[in-house]
C-alpha cells in the first residue's frame, strides 16, 4: 500500500506548499540539520516543555520528540478544511444543545435513544441548563487525516478537554528561532495569537452578571497531570490564574478563588479536569480535585464551565458514526468533511464482518483515548489479534472498527536520514458566543517508527510545526 | 495572588531555611563533641541538639541510646520524620514544584539541583566524606537559593512571601538555639575554657564569631552573645534583623490593609528595637525567649489567617 | 391522610470545621399523590435553592465561619393519598428511558442479572404483576437487618450478603429492573411507621419502575422492604439513579475532625396528638453522605 506523500505528491512533483521546504532540505547538509535538531531539543528543555509520564519517578519528565521538518498545507486546502471543521463544530454543538433540551434528534429516530441517554458520557446534570451563548464546546480539537490530495477524513472529535495546543505554539516558536531564513522565504500564516483568541472566546461566554470584565481562571488537576505543562503555559500566556480545586470555593451561588487579598469571584472556568471530578457532591464522592458545590452554581448560571459538562457524549466513538447525520439534521447541509467508514461492533452484522477481517482493520475502544486499547490489524501479530478477538467478543458494544487508512506521509528526519512518516493533524477550533475561529495551523503528530500508523505521544509519536501558507 | 501560591512560597522559603539551620546545629554539635576538655560530654551535646528540635522521643524510639553517627544520620538523611535536612529539602522542592510559573527558571533549577544531589547522599558517603563537608554544602546551597531569589525574582508578592517564610523560620531557630544554650551553659563558670568554647561554638553556628569580635573586641561573654543575637539590627541572624525583614515584607503584602499579623509583628519589632540587654537579663533571657517563641507561633497562625486561608 | 413531619439532623464536630457545604434534598414536592400544605427548612446559614440533576428541589448550605455544630430542621405538613396507581412521567426533567443508565451503586453483576432473568418478568403487558413478584422475591431472599451494610454498599454486595436495609432493597430492585431493560429509580422520603411497616424507619427509601402497557404509562412504586406500594404512609423527597443522587444530605467540610451525627425523625398523623415516640436513629449514615476534605 503506497501512501500519499504530501511533499512529493502522487506524481513525484514537489507540491506548491512544500516548495520552500524542499529547497531548504536540498540546500542544507544533513549534519547541519542534525545539529539543529540537537539545538531544538535543548531549547525545549530550557522552556520546560515536558510531559509527565504516569507511573514513573516524580522527577522524570519527558520531551515529546520534535521533528524539525515542517508540514505544510496550501491556502485552498486549508480553506476547505477549515470550512469543514467549522461546519462540524456547529453541528456537534447543535447536537449537544438538542440532547440536553428537547431531544428532537432522538425523537426523529436519527440516533438510537440508548446510545445517548444511557451513554456514560451523557450527563443528566446538564439537562435543561441554558449555557451562555448556547455554546457547549468552546474548544474542540478535531483529528483529521489525509489519504490523497483531495480527501480529509475526520478520525475523531475531541470535545472534552482537548490538549496539545501548547505544542503547536512551541513548535512554531522553536522553528522560527532555529530557521529564521526559512520563514523569510515562505509566507506562513501566524498562530501566536491563539492564547489571545482563546481568552476572547472564554470571556465571550461569561454569565451576564459578569459585565464587561469577567474573571477567567484555568482549572487544572494539578502538577501530576500529564498535561500540567500546557495548563501552566496557557494560563501564563493568557494572564489568568492557574487554579486547583482547593483554590476555589462556593458561596452565595457563586464560585470564588482564595487569594491573599481575600475571596475573588470567578466567572468563567476553563477547566482541564474531567466531568466526573468537577464536584464531589454530585459525582465521585471521594475526589479531591474538584470544587464541592460547583454544580449548583453552574445549574443556576452563576459560572460558566468551558467546555460544558457532558460534551463527551458527542465525541464518543460509538456516536461518531452519526456526526454526518447531525450535520444534515441540524444544518440542512451536506458534510464537507467525511467520516472514516466505521463498523459498530454492537451490530451483529458489523461484528461478524469485523471478526472475519481483523487483520485488515483498526479496532478501537468506544470510550478510549490516547491510542491505548487499540488494535492495528495489519501491524499486529497473530497472538495480538487473537487476544483482541476475545476482548471484542466479551464486550462487542465497547468497540468500533475502521478500515486501515493509508495515512499520508511527510518527510521526517530519522536515524536513517530523511524519510516519509505517517502524520495526522489536530486543528483547534474556538467557539465563542458570536463566532467560530480557527487559528491557521494545528498540531501535526507524526509516527516516528517506520510504517507505524499510531501517532500518539504516549505511543512513540512526535510532533511537527504545521504551516498554513498564505496566498 | 492565589493563597495556595503564597503558601507554597512561604513554605519553600521556610523549609530551605530550616535545612540550613539544621546543618548549622549539626555542625556546632559536631565541633562541641570534638572538644578535648576533661569535662566534655559528647552525648549531652547531641542530646541538646535533639532537644532543641523537640524530637528526642522520636529518636529514642528508633535508635535507643545517643550515638553520634546515629544522630547525624537521623538528622541528615532520615525522611521518616520531618526534621531531617533531607526531609526539609524534599518539602522545599515539593512546595516549589507547583510554582514553576512564579519562580524564575534559575531559582527552580537551583532548588531542583540541590534536591537531586541530596538524593545521592547515602549514610556511607555522609559518614565517610565527613559530615561537616555535607553540612557546609547544605549551607552553600541555601545561600545560593537566597541569592538567586534575590537577584532573579521580581521583588513583588512572590519574593515577599519567600522572605517571610525564611525569616520566621530563622527567628524561630535563633530563639531556640539561644534558649537551649542559656539553659545548658548558664551554670558554667564564665572563666573556664569550656564556656568559652561552647559560646564560641554557638556564635560560629550562626556565622557570628567574627561579627562578635569586630563589634565587642572583647572576650566572649554570654550576655554579649545574647545581645548580638537578639538585639543587633546589623546581625543577619539576630531576632531584630529577622523582625525588620518580616515587618518590611508584611508592609508590602498588606497593601494598606489593617491586618492583625502586621500589628503582631510590629509589636514584637518595637520590643526588639527599644529593649536593652540589661533589662532583658534582669527579667531573664530564657523567659524572654519563651515569650518570643510563643509570639512567633501566634504570628505564623495569624499570617495563615490573613493571607493563606482567608476562607 | 395528613402527616406531620419533624426531621432534625445535627452534626457535631470534636474539632471545629472551618468551611462546610451541603446539598440538601429536604423539601418534598407537590406531585400527584402528595400535596405539601406547609413546609419549613431551617439551617444555621442562608439556604440557596436550586434544582438538581433530576429535577428535585434542593438547597445549598454553606457555612464559612468556624463551627462545631450544624443543625438542620425540616418540619411541615403533607397530605398524602392512598395508593396511587401510577405517577405520570410527563413534565419531568428526563424521559423515563434515562433511568436505564447504570450507576455505581446499582450495577448488576452476573448473580443479580441471573436472578432477575429467572423470574421471567413479562416486559409488556403484565409487567406490573411481574415486578410485584420481583419485589417479593427480593424481600424473601434479602433479610431486613441493619448494621450489615452501609451507605456505600452496592446492590450486588447487599444481594450477596442476603441482608440489608430499605436502601439496599431498593438498589437491588433497581438493578434487576435495569438489567431487564425496565427504567427504574431510587426514591428517598419519609414513612409514617405508626401507620405501616415494622421494617424501616421514619427516614425511608423505596424504588420506582416505569410501567408502559395498553392501559397506562407511569411510574409505579415498590417499597421492597415493606412489600408494598408507596401509599398514604409515604412522603417522597427526591429521586435519582441511586442513593447518592437522592440522599437528603450530601456534604463536605474542611477540618471538623470527629463527626457525630444525631437524627431525629417523627412522622405522625396530623389529626392525632403527636406521639412522643420519636426514635433516635442509629443507622445514621443512611440519610447523610458527609466527607471531610
Amino acid at each position: 500500500m503506497d501512501a500519499f506523500d504530501e511533499m512529493r505528491g502522487p506524481k513525484g512533483m514537489v507540491a506548491a506548499a512544500y516548495q520552500a521546504i524542499a529547497e531548504w532540505l536540498y540546500a542544507t547538509p544533513p549534519d547541519l540539520l542534525d545539529d539543529k535538531r540537537r539545538e531544538a531539543e535543548i531549547l525545549f528543555r530550557r522552556i520546560g516543555i515536558t510531559f509527565n509520564v504516569y507511573g514513573e519517578d516524580a522527577g522524570a519528565e519527558r520531551l515529546i520528540p520534535f521533528d524539525i521538518i515542517p508540514r505544510a498545507l496550501g491556502p485552498s486546502e486549508w480553506a476547505k478544511l477549515s470550512k469543514g471543521l467549522e461546519q462540524r463544530v456547529r453541528a456537534l454543538d447543535a447536537f449537544l444543545s438538542d440532547i440536553y433540551h428537547e431531544q428532537e434528534i432522538l425523537k426523529a429516530g436519527k440516533i438510537p435513544v440508548g446510545k445517548v441517554l444511557n451513554n456514560d458520557l451523557y450527563r443528566p446534570e446538564m439537562q435543561g441548563i441554558e449555557v451562555p451563548g448556547g455554546v457547549y464546546v468552546q474548544v474542540a480539537g478535531i483529528d483529521v487525516v489525509r489519504t490523497d490530495p483531495d480527501h480529509f477524513f475526520v478520525l475523531e472529535d475531541n470535545l472534552r478537554t482537548p490538549s496539545g495546543v501548547s505544542y503547536m505554539l512551541e513548535d512554531r516558536a522553536v522553528m522560527m528561532r532555529l530557521f529564521p531564513d526559512l520563514f523569510a522565504k515562505a509566507k506562513v500564516a501566524p498562530i501566536d495569537h491563539y492564547p489571545h483568541e482563546l481568552l476572547r472566546t472564554l470571556r465571550s461566554v461569561a454569565p451576564a452578571h459578569a459585565g464587561g470584565d469577567p474573571v477567567v481562571a484555568l482549572l487544572t488537576p494539578g502538577p501530576y497531570n500529564s498535561a500540567y505543562f500546557e495548563h501552566a503555559f496557557l494560563a501564563e500566556e493568557m494572564g489568568i490564574e492557574l487554579v486547583e480545586g482547593q483554590d476555589l470555593f462556593v458561596q452565595d451561588d457563586a464560585v470564588f478563588m482564595r487569594t491573599t487579598m481575600g475571596p475573588k469571584r470567578v466567572d468563567v472556568i476553563y477547566r482541564r479536569l474531567d466531568d466526573e471530578f468537577i464536584d464531589p457532591l454530585a459525582f465521585h464522592p471521594d475526589s479531591m480535585l474538584g470544587v464541592p458545590g460547583l454544580l449548583s452554581v453552574y445549574r443556576k448560571g452563576g459560572v460558566t464551565l468551558a467546555n460544558a459538562l457532558g460534551t463527551g457524549v458527542a465525541d464518543d466513538k460509538s456516536v461518531y458514526p452519526y456526526v454526518p447525520e447531525m450535520v444534515r439534521f441540524y444544518l440542512g447541509e451536506e458534510p464537507i468533511l467525511q467520516n472514516v467508514p466505521t463498523w459498530l461492533l454492537e451490530r451483529p452484522d458489523d461484528l461478524a464482518y469485523a471478526l472475519d477481517h481483523l487483520s485488515e482493520l483498526v479496532v478501537k475502544e468506544t470510550q478510549g483515548s490516547g491510542g491505548y486499547g487499540m488494535l492495528v490489524g495489519p501491524k499486529a501479530s497473530k497472538q495480538e489479534i487473537e487476544d483482541f478477538r476475545a476482548k471484542i467478543k466479551a464486550n462487542p458494544q465497547g468497540y468500533i472498527a475502521q478500515p486501515t487508512l493509508a495515512l499520508s506521509t511527510c518527510p521526517t528526519f530519522t536515524d536513517e536520514g530523511i524519510a516519509p512518516r505517517h502524520v495526522d493533524l489536530r486543528p483547534f477550533i474556538l467557539h465563542g458566543k458570536h463566532s467560530i475561529s480557527i487559528v491557521p495551523g494545528g498540531l501535526t503528530r507524526v509516527a516516528l517508527r517506520k510504517g507505524s500508523l499510531v501517532v500518539n505521544s504516549s505511543q512513540g509519536g512526535g510532533t511537527k510545526d504545521t504551516w498554513i501558507l498564505e496566498e | 495572588m492565589l493563597s495556595r501560591t503564597a503558601e507554597n512560597l512561604y513554605w519553600t522559603g521556610r523549609y530551605m531555611e530550616r535545612a540550613e539551620n539544621l546543618s548549622r546545629l549539626l555542625d556546632v554539635s559536631f565541633r562541641a563533641a570534638l572538644l578535648p576538655a576533661a569535662d566534655a560530654n559528647p552525648a549531652a551535646d547531641w542530646q541538646s541538639a535533639l532537644d532543641i528540635l523537640g524530637i528526642t522521643d522520636a529518636y529514642k524510639a528508633k535508635h535507643g541510646g545517643i550515638n553520634q553517627d546515629s544522630v547525624i544520620v537521623f538528622l541528615t538523611l532520615d525522611t521518616s520524620h520531618p526534621y531531617s535536612i533531607k526531609s526539609c529539602i524534599d518539602q522545599s522542592r515539593e512546595n516549589a514544584r507547583t510554582l514553576r510559573a512564579t519562580l524564575s527558571v534559575e531559582l527552580w533549577e537551583s532548588l531542583n539541583t540541590t534536591w537531586l544531589e541530596m538524593k545521592n547522599i547515602s549514610r556511607q558517603s555522609l559518614l565517610e566524606r565527613g559530615p561537616r563537608s555535607v553540612f557546609d554544602w547544605v549551607k552553600e546551597r541555601s545561600h545560593l537559593f537566597r541569592g538567586v531569589a534575590y537577584s532573579t525574582l521580581l521583588h513583588n508578592d512572590a519574593f515577599h512571601f519567600l522572605r517571610l517564610g525564611t525569616h520566621l523560620e530563622r527567628a524561630d531557630n535563633t530563639s531556640r538555639l539561644l534558649q537551649a544554650k542559656d539553659r545548658s551553659l548558664g551554670a558554667l563558670p564564665p572563666e573556664g575554657g569550656t564556656a568559652y568554647y561552647q559560646w564560641g561554638a554557638v556564635l560560629r553556628s550562626v556565622s557570628a564569631f567574627r561579627a562578635y569580635t569586630q563589634i565587642y573586641r572583647d572576650v566572649i561573654e554570654p550576655v554579649r552573645v545574647a545581645e548580638l543575637l537578639i538585639l543587633k539590627a546589623e546581625m543577619p541572624r539576630s531576632l531584630r534583623f529577622c523582625f525588620d525583614q518580616i515587618t518590611n515584607a508584611l508592609d508590602a503584602l498588606s497593601q494598606g490593609r489593617d491586618l492583625e499579623c502586621r500589628r503582631l509583628a510590629g509589636e514584637m519589632q518595637a520590643k526588639l528595637r527599644y529593649s536593652r540587654i540589661e533589662h532583658l537579663e534582669s527579667q531573664g533571657v530564657g523567659d524572654f525567649l519563651s515569650v518570643i517563641l510563643n509570639r512567633l507561633n501566634g504570628l505564623g497562625v495569624q499570617i495563615g489567617r490573613d493571607f493563606l486561608m482567608t476562607v | 391522610m395528613r402527616l406531620n413531619i419533624h426531621h432534625e439532623t445535627v452534626y457535631h464536630y470534636a474539632a471545629p470545621a472551618s468551611y462546610s457545604i451541603q446539598y440538601l434534598r429536604l423539601t418534598p414536592p407537590t406531585v400527584p399523590g402528595q400535596r405539601v400544605l406547609s413546609w419549613k427548612l431551617s439551617a444555621p446559614a442562608p439556604l440557596r435553592p436550586w434544582t438538581d440533576a433530576f429535577g428535585n428541589q434542593a438547597h445549598v448550605l454553606v457555612i464559612d465561619q468556624p463551627h462545631e455544630e450544624i443543625r438542620l430542621m425540616a418540619t411541615g405538613e403533607v397530605e398524602s393519598d392512598d395508593v396511587l396507581h401510577l405517577l405520570p412521567g410527563a413534565g419531568e426533567l428526563h424521559p423515563p428511558s434515562l433511568y436505564l443508565r447504570n450507576s455505581r451503586l446499582t450495577e448488576a453483576d452476573d448473580a443479580l442479572t441471573g436472578f432477575a432473568r429467572s423470574l421471567n418478568i413479562p416486559l409488556q403487558s403484565g409487567r406490573r404483576k411481574g415486578l410485584d413478584d420481583l419485589m417479593h422475591a427480593i424481600r424473601d431472599l434479602v433479610d431486613y437487618q441493619p448494621g450489615i451494610t452501609d451507605a456505600a454498599t452496592k446492590a450486588s454486595e447487599a444481594f450477596g450478603h442476603k441482608a440489608g436495609v430499605c436502601q439496599d432493597h431498593a438498589h437491588i430492585f433497581i438493578a434487576c429492573c435495569r438489567s431487564l431493560g425496565i427504567p427504574a429509580r431510587y426514591v428517598s422520603g419519609y414513612l409514617c411507621t405508626a401507620k405501616l411497616g415494622e421494617e424501616g424507619m421514619a427516614s425511608h427509601a423505596w424504588a420506582e419502575a416505569w410501567i408502559d402497557d395498553e392501559s397506562a404509562a407511569g411510574w409505579a412504586t415498590f417499597d421492597v422492604a415493606n412489600r408494598t406500594q408507596a401509599g398514604e404512609a409515604h412522603v417522597r423527597l427526591a429521586h435519582g439513579l441511586d442513593y447518592l443522587d437522592a440522599c437528603p444530605v450530601r456534604g463536605m467540610r474542611k477540618g471538623g475532625r470527629g463527626e457525630a451525627l444525631d437524627v431525629l425523625v417523627h412522622v405522625g398523623e396530623a389529626s392525632h396528638e403527636p406521639k412522643r415516640q420519636t426514635a433516635r436513629e442509629t443507622a445514621r449514615r443512611r440519610q447523610s453522605e458527609q466527607s471531610q476534605q
